[in-house]
């Protein structure tokens, strides 16, 4: 299927081959638009990521008019980089106390991985944008790996070597960079 | 304790734990107006919608600065320009005709012009695609404000705005030409090639005007192309086509690779 050969119908269906389409066709637009907004980089990258998929999974139920589409994209991307752009740099842990009970995290442990966090963001940053979105995917839609693959361009065996490589990468950079806090969090 | 690969999942799940956005269900609609595909229904609910909500209209208004026609500030400041012809066969009638136009134009409780100010736009302003390419003249005397018709008055004083529609993005050219001194380019000022512009109705352009004393034919002349024309080729075919006598002020030059010529005869009032 070409990059620009779907319709509306198809996507409202949730069909994979026009999913991937989609993505393909709208994902420099919509980058773009949030490197407009936000610089090039990991943030702009993310919330592009946040914005397609919003849009496949919810969003497209809404609009009737294939005409409107790209205002609709584009609307959606300015107006989520705005909002990314007054919060930007803050953190929100408001619920992260439940997430450390049921991880068996202690409040030491849970205090370390906060001051970890800005570190964690700059060697996200130097991933590929291709694995960065990999990883948005994965992380925070909860995809499998053969998901990621559809969206994105890859078999589920790529995407799963993919996503490895990058944790080795990403716990590279945390031990080289914070690693203070990197032996009291992981046993030797 | 836990290894490290389990350490970079707990962070990865950590950081990307809640941030959906949630958009407001009218946002489709603002964006069937922007699109150009809106039904005056769906203009007054994203007009009511915008006025209640600060971020929609910031994103509004963002999108509307990235497809305003580009231009140099240095050239935004008004402009004396020589337009008008001696006419005698024109009166107020005229320029009442001209007034009501200007409310055919307006889209109900949204486009507000800043008293003052032809040039400028409100933050409110919705774009919509224009059915065809064209060019409002817009006229300031003292304090009142109506829109040019072909063949209306105009007199020493008047200050000129223009606003352009256009059905598809492209470029355009605006020039003052007068069969006795010369031409004026008003946009793009100072440009060798057409400026930018995107899809709309009623968009102002930057660059302004006065009407100053001048004898023999005058016209305004708005190319619309879909590529970006030379200004030194198209003043060349203007030149080649002015008509040299005759009692009248008949010009209708056809211009290479333009996809319309929008023609406006100027004619001025005695005052």
């Amino acid at each position: 299927m070409n990059a620009r050969d779907y319709s509306l119908t198809a996507l409202r269906e949730r069909q994979d081959v026009a999913q991937a389409a989609f993505w393909q066709a709208e994902w420099p637009r919509v980058c773009e638009v949030c490197e407009r907004i936000l610089g090039p980089g990991l943030v702009a990258n993310e919330v592009a990521v946040d914005v397609l998929e919003a849009f496949l999974s919810r969003y497209v139920d809404h609009l009737d008019d294939r005409g409107a589409l790209h205002a609709y994209l584009r609307m959606m991307a300015v107006r989520h980089c705005l909002k990314e752009k007054q919060k930007r740099g803050r953190y929100d842990f408001a619920d992260m106390d439940v997430f450390f009970d049921e991880r068996d995290i202690s409040q030491e442990e849970g205090s370390h991985l906060r001051a970890m966090m800005p570190r964690l963001q700059q060697c996200l940053g130097a991933l590929t944008p291709k694995a960065q979105q990999a990883i948005r995917l994965h992380y925070k839609e909860g995809m499998t790996n053969e998901k990621v693959g559809a969206r994105i361009g890859g078999s589920k065996q790529y995407i799963g070597r993919l996503l490895q490589q990058c944790r080795e990468k990403l716990r590279k950079c945390l031990e080289r960079e914070r690693p203070d806090l990197y032996e009291r969090l992981v046993s030797p | 304790m836990i290894d490290g690969h389990e350490l970079v999942d707990t962070l990865l799940v950590m950081r990307q734990r809640g941030g959906n956005d949630d958009l407001c269900p009218e946002l489709v609609t603002v964006a069937r107006v922007y699109a150009g595909a809106a039904s005056s229904e769906d203009i007054q609910i994203a007009a009511m919608h915008l006025d209640g909500c600060e971020l929609c209209r910031e994103t509004m208004e963002t999108m509307r600065q990235w497809d305003a026609p580009q231009h140099d500030s240095e050239h935004d400041s008004v402009r004396v320009i020589q337009i008008g012809r001696t006419s005698r066969r024109r009166g107020l009638g005229a320029l009442i005709f001209a007034a009501a136009a200007v409310a055919a134009v307006v889209v109900v409780g949204v486009w507000q012009p800043n008293e003052g100010d032809l040039g400028s736009s409100s933050s409110r302003e919705f774009l919509v695609k224009g059915k065809t390419d064209s060019i409002a003249v817009a006229v300031q005397r003292g304090t009142a404000h109506f829109a040019a018709e072909p063949g209306s008055g105009l007199e020493v004083g008047d200050r000129l705005g223009f606003f352009y529609s256009a059905r598809e993005e492209g470029f355009l050219i605006l020039l003052d030409v007068s069969a006795t001194a010369g031409m004026t380019v008003l946009f793009p000022a100072g440009k060798t090639t057409s400026g930018a512009i995107g899809v709309g109705v009623e968009r102002p352009l930057p660059d302004n005007g006065a009407v100053e004393r001048l004898d023999g034919c005058e016209w305004l002349i708005g190319v619309f192309s879909s590529r970006p024309l030379s200004v030194a080729d198209v003043r060349a075919e203007l030149q080649q086509q002015l008509p040299t006598r005759g009692p009248g002020c008949t010009y209708q030059p056809q211009i290479n690779d333009a996809r319309t010529t929008w023609v406006f005869e100027v004619e001025r009032d005695e005052n």
